[in-house]
C-alpha cells in the first residue's frame, strides 16, 4: 500500500469508528454544517489539520495531495468538519502567505490544535459577492484600529474565536484599491453576533456587527491597502476543494449503495454523474498539485467550482428522480440538502461572477 | 519526452499544413508524421518503437486534430502498440485496427483504403491479420462525418492470419477510445482558438464581439469544457499507463466527457462565428466536423455511460470511489 492510500484508509477507519459508536450522522454539506469540536481536535492530534504548514507553527509538512487525500475522504464520510473547515482552508494558509511571523505564531497554532475556530467576515448585505464594495471601514487609531461595519452570512461567527475580516482602510479612485485585512478576536469589546435562520431551519449563518472594536496593528494580513490582491488570491484557495464537488456526496452514495432496481434510462443518467465525479475529482488533483508548486491555480479553481457546484444540485435532482419519495421530509439528509442547495453556486463566488472571472482570461 | 519540445517539434511539422477536408485522401504531412516515427511513439525503442510514454502520444494524436489535419495517427499507433512483442511487429505499411460488429461484418474501418495491412478483433476468438492485397478482399468506401475513410471490408476466410499473442479486444477498445478522447480534446481546443481569434478581432456594433457579455461567456464555458477534458485525459493517460487492466472506468469517464466537450464547443464555436462558420471557405470546419464524427466513434456517452452506472451499482459506492482515486 502507498503511503497515500493507507493515509486514506486512516482517516475512513476514524470517520466509520465514530459513526459505528454514533458520534455522528453523515450528511450533506458537513463542511458547513456538521460543528464539532471534538471531531476536529480528534483531527488535530492526527495532524490533519494544517498539515502543509511548517512544523513550528504546529503544521506536518506534508504536499497538498496529501491533505486533499484528507479532506476528500472526510467530505465522502460527510464528517462533522465545520469547526476547522475555514481556518485549515483558507485564512492560515492566507496568513502563512502575507502574515508577519508574529502573526503567524499567534494564530496557526491555534487552528492546527482545533483551539481557534475561525469565520469569513468577507460578505456585506449591500456588497454581495462583490467584495471591493465592502463598506465596513477601518481607521488607523493609537496602535492599531479602529473597525465599523456589519458583515453578513457569517457562518459559525457564534463559535468562532477569530475573525477574518476584509474592511476599507482607505477612500481611493479605484475602489480594488485601499482594502485591507485583519484577524480579529471575537470576544473583542464591540463586535455582536445575530443569528440568521437559512430556510431548511439551521443556523450557521450570522450577522456580525463591529461598533468601534479595537484591532491591534500586529493584526493586519499582508500589507495594509492591498487586501484586494491577496483575497484573490485566497479565493483560488477557497475555490479549488473537493467541498466544491462533495457536499453532496452522502446522497450519492447513499444511492449507489441502496440501489437495487434502476431502469436503462436512470443506470446512464448514474454513469454520467459518476463520470463527472471522475472529472471533478480529477481536476481537484490538478489545482492541488499546482498549489504544491506554488502556483495560485486561479483559472483551475474557478473551473473547478463552476462546474462542481452544478454537478452537486445535478446530484440531487438524479437523487431525486431516482428514489421517487412522493414525500421527502426537511430532515431527511436529501430534503435537507434540497433546501440548501441554492447556496451551492453562490458561495465562494456565485456562478455569473466565476464565469465572467474565466471570461476575463479570455481576453487578449 | 519533455512537453514543451514535443509541443515545438509538434508544431514544426504542423504549422506550414492547409488544414484540408480528408475526402477520402491522406494528407501529404502523413509521409512526414510517419518518417519521424509519431505512430510508434510509446513503444520502448527496444522493441522496435520510437520511446517516449502514452502522454506523448496522446499529445501528438491532440496536436494534429488541433490543427485540423485528418491522419491516421490514432489508427497507426494503436494497430503498432498491439503489434509489438508479436513476431509481426516489423510488418511493412499503414496497418489499421478493425473491430468486427455483431454480424461479423468489419464496417467502419478507418482509413482501410490507404492500408497495407488490417488487424482485426472479433467479438470473441483470436485476433487475426489481413494482408489487404490478397485476392477475394473487398474494400467499399465510405465516410464520416468529417470525410475520413471508415470503409466495409470483406474477408474472405483464408486472408486471415490468426494473431494470438495481440492483446485483448477489450482492452484494444480501451485504448483506442483513449486515443479517440484525445483527438477530440485536440480538436475542442483547436474551435476554441479559431473562436477565441475570432470574437476578439471582428467587430460588430462598433466593438469587438467578445466585449458583448453574452459572446464573453460563451467563450469562457468553451474553456471548462477544455480544461476539465484535459484532467479528465490526463488521469485516464495515467491510470492506462500504470495498470491497463482497470483503466475502464478511466476510460469511460474521458471518453463521455470527451463526447459531450465536443457537442458544446463545436455548437458554441458555430453561434459565436454566426453564419460565417457555415462556409466551405472558413477553416473552423476542419475542427468542428471531427468533433461531430469522433464523438460517437469507440463508443457514445450513452454506452459508455450506461456501463458506468451499471458497474458503480455492481461495486457500490466504496467500489466507486476506489476506482476514482486509485493511484496511478
Amino acid at each position: 500500500m502507498t503511503d497515500r492510500t493507507e493515509l486514506r484508509h486512516r482517516v475512513r477507519d476514524l470517520c466509520r469508528g465514530w459513526q459505528d459508536e454514533g458520534r455522528y450522522r453523515p450528511r450533506p454539506d458537513a463542511w458547513l454544517r456538521s460543528f464539532d469540536l471534538d471531531f476536529s481536535r480528534e483531527l488535530a492530534r492526527r495532524g490533519w489539520i494544517g498539515m502543509t504548514w511548517p512544523r513550528h507553527l504546529g503544521g506536518a509538512e506534508q504536499s497538498n495531495v496529501d491533505r486533499l487525500v484528507v479532506t476528500e475522504e472526510l467530505l465522502r464520510a460527510g464528517a462533522p468538519v465545520a469547526a476547522h473547515w475555514i481556518g485549515d482552508r483558507q485564512i492560515g494558509p492566507s496568513i502563512l502567505r502575507h502574515g508577519t511571523p508574529e502573526l503567524q505564531r499567534e494564530i496557526l497554532p491555534g487552528i492546527s490544535s482545533g483551539d481557534h475556530v475561525l469565520c469569513l467576515g468577507m460578505s456585506e448585505p449591500e456588497a454581495g459577492s462583490d467584495l471591493a464594495a465592502v463598506r465596513t471601514t477601518a481607521e488607523r487609531t493609537d496602535g492599531g484600529w479602529r473597525v465599523n461595519g456589519r458583515k453578513i452570512w457569517t457562518s459559525h461567527a457564534h463559535r468562532a474565536t477569530h475573525s477574518y475580516l476584509l474592511a476599507r482602510t482607505e477612500r481611493t479612485e479605484r475602489k480594488h484599491d485601499g482594502l485591507t485585512e485583519f484577524v480579529v478576536d471575537m470576544d473583542s469589546r464591540g463586535v455582536t453576533v445575530t443569528p440568521i435562520v437559512d430556510m431548511a431551519g439551521s443556523h450557521h449563518f450570522n450577522e456580525v456587527v463591529f461598533e468601534d472594536v479595537f484591532v491591534p496593528a500586529g493584526r493586519v494580513i499582508g500589507v495594509a491597502g492591498q487586501g484586494w490582491r491577496q483575497v484573490t488570491e485566497q479565493l483560488a484557495h477557497e475555490r479549488g476543494g473537493p467541498e466544491r464537488v462533495l457536499s453532496t456526496y452522502p446522497v450519492l452514495a447513499g444511492l449507489l449503495d441502496a440501489t437495487a432496481e434502476l431502469d436503462a434510462g436512470l443506470l446512464v443518467e448514474l454513469g454520467e454523474l459518476v463520470a463527472r465525479l471522475g472529472v471533478l475529482r480529477a481536476m481537484c488533483v490538478r489545482v492541488a498539485e499546482a498549489l504544491d508548486t506554488g502556483v495560485a491555480p486561479v483559472r483551475e479553481a474557478a473551473t473547478l467550482k463552476y462546474l462542481g457546484t452544478e454537478f452537486e444540485r445535478d446530484v440531487l435532482e438524479f437523487a431525486r428522480t431516482a428514489a421517487n419519495p412522493g414525500v421527502l421530509a426537511p430532515d431527511d439528509p436529501l430534503g435537507g440538502a434540497i433546501l440548501a442547495a441554492p447556496g451551492f453556486s453562490i458561495r465562494g463566488g456565485s456562478s455569473e461572477v466565476l464565469l465572467s472571472i474565466l471570461a476575463k482570461q479570455e481576453a487578449p | 519526452m519533455n512537453d514543451t519540445l514535443l509541443a515545438e517539434v509538434a508544431a514544426d511539422v504542423l504549422a506550414p499544413v492547409t488544414p484540408q477536408d480528408a475526402d477520402g485522401h491522406l494528407p501529404e504531412v502523413w509521409a512526414t508524421i510517419a518518417e519521424l516515427g509519431w505512430p510508434l511513439v510509446s513503444i520502448p525503442e527496444n522493441s522496435g518503437g520510437s520511446g517516449g510514454c502514452l502522454a506523448d502520444l496522446l499529445a501528438l494524436v491532440g496536436a494534429v486534430a488541433e490543427h485540423g489535419v485528418s491522419a491516421p495517427l490514432a489508427e497507426a499507433a494503436l494497430a503498432r502498440w498491439a503489434l509489438a512483442g508479436t513476431e509481426r511487429a516489423d510488418l511493412p505499411g499503414l496497418v489499421v485496427p478493425a473491430w468486427e460488429d455483431s454480424t461479423g461484418a468489419l464496417r467502419g474501418v478507418a482509413w482501410a483504403r490507404h492500408a497495407r495491412n488490417l488487424l482485426v478483433w472479433p467479438r470473441n476468438g483470436t485476433p487475426y491479420l489481413v494482408d489487404l492485397t490478397a485476392p477475394g478482399v473487398l474494400v467499399e468506401p465510405g465516410a464520416n462525418l468529417a470525410a475520413e475513410p471508415r470503409d466495409t471490408v470483406t474477408v474472405p476466410d483464408d486472408a486471415r492470419t490468426p494473431l494470438p499473442e495481440a492483446p485483448a479486444r477489450s482492452a484494444a477498445t480501451s485504448r483506442a477510445a483513449l486515443l479517440t478522447a484525445a483527438a477530440i480534446t485536440g480538436a475542442a481546443r483547436g474551435a476554441h482558438e479559431i473562436t477565441r481569434t475570432h470574437v476578439t478581432r471582428r467587430n460588430q456594433f462598433g466593438r469587438p464581439l467578445i466585449a458583448v457579455k453574452a459572446v464573453a461567456n460563451a467563450l469562457a464555458g468553451m474553456r471548462t469544457e477544455l480544461v476539465s477534458t484535459q484532467a479528465a485525459l490526463d488521469r485516464a493517460c495515467d491510470v492506462h499507463t500504470a495498470d491497463p487492466a482497470r483503466a475502464e472506468a478511466a476510460t469511460a469517464t474521458v471518453k463521455i466527457r470527451a463526447a459531450h466537450a465536443a457537442t458544446s464547443v463545436a455548437r458554441s464555436a458555430h453561434q459565436l462565428h454566426g453564419a460565417m462558420g457555415v462556409t466551405r471557405e472558413h477553416s473552423l470546419h476542419h475542427v468542428t466536423r471531427k468533433l461531430w464524427a469522433w464523438r460517437d466513434e469507440h463508443g457514445s456517452e450513452r454506452e459508455w455511460s450506461s456501463r458506468l452506472g451499471r458497474t458503480a451499482v455492481i461495486v457500490g459506492q466504496d467500489g466507486v470511489w476506489d476506482e476514482l482515486t486509485a493511484p496511478a
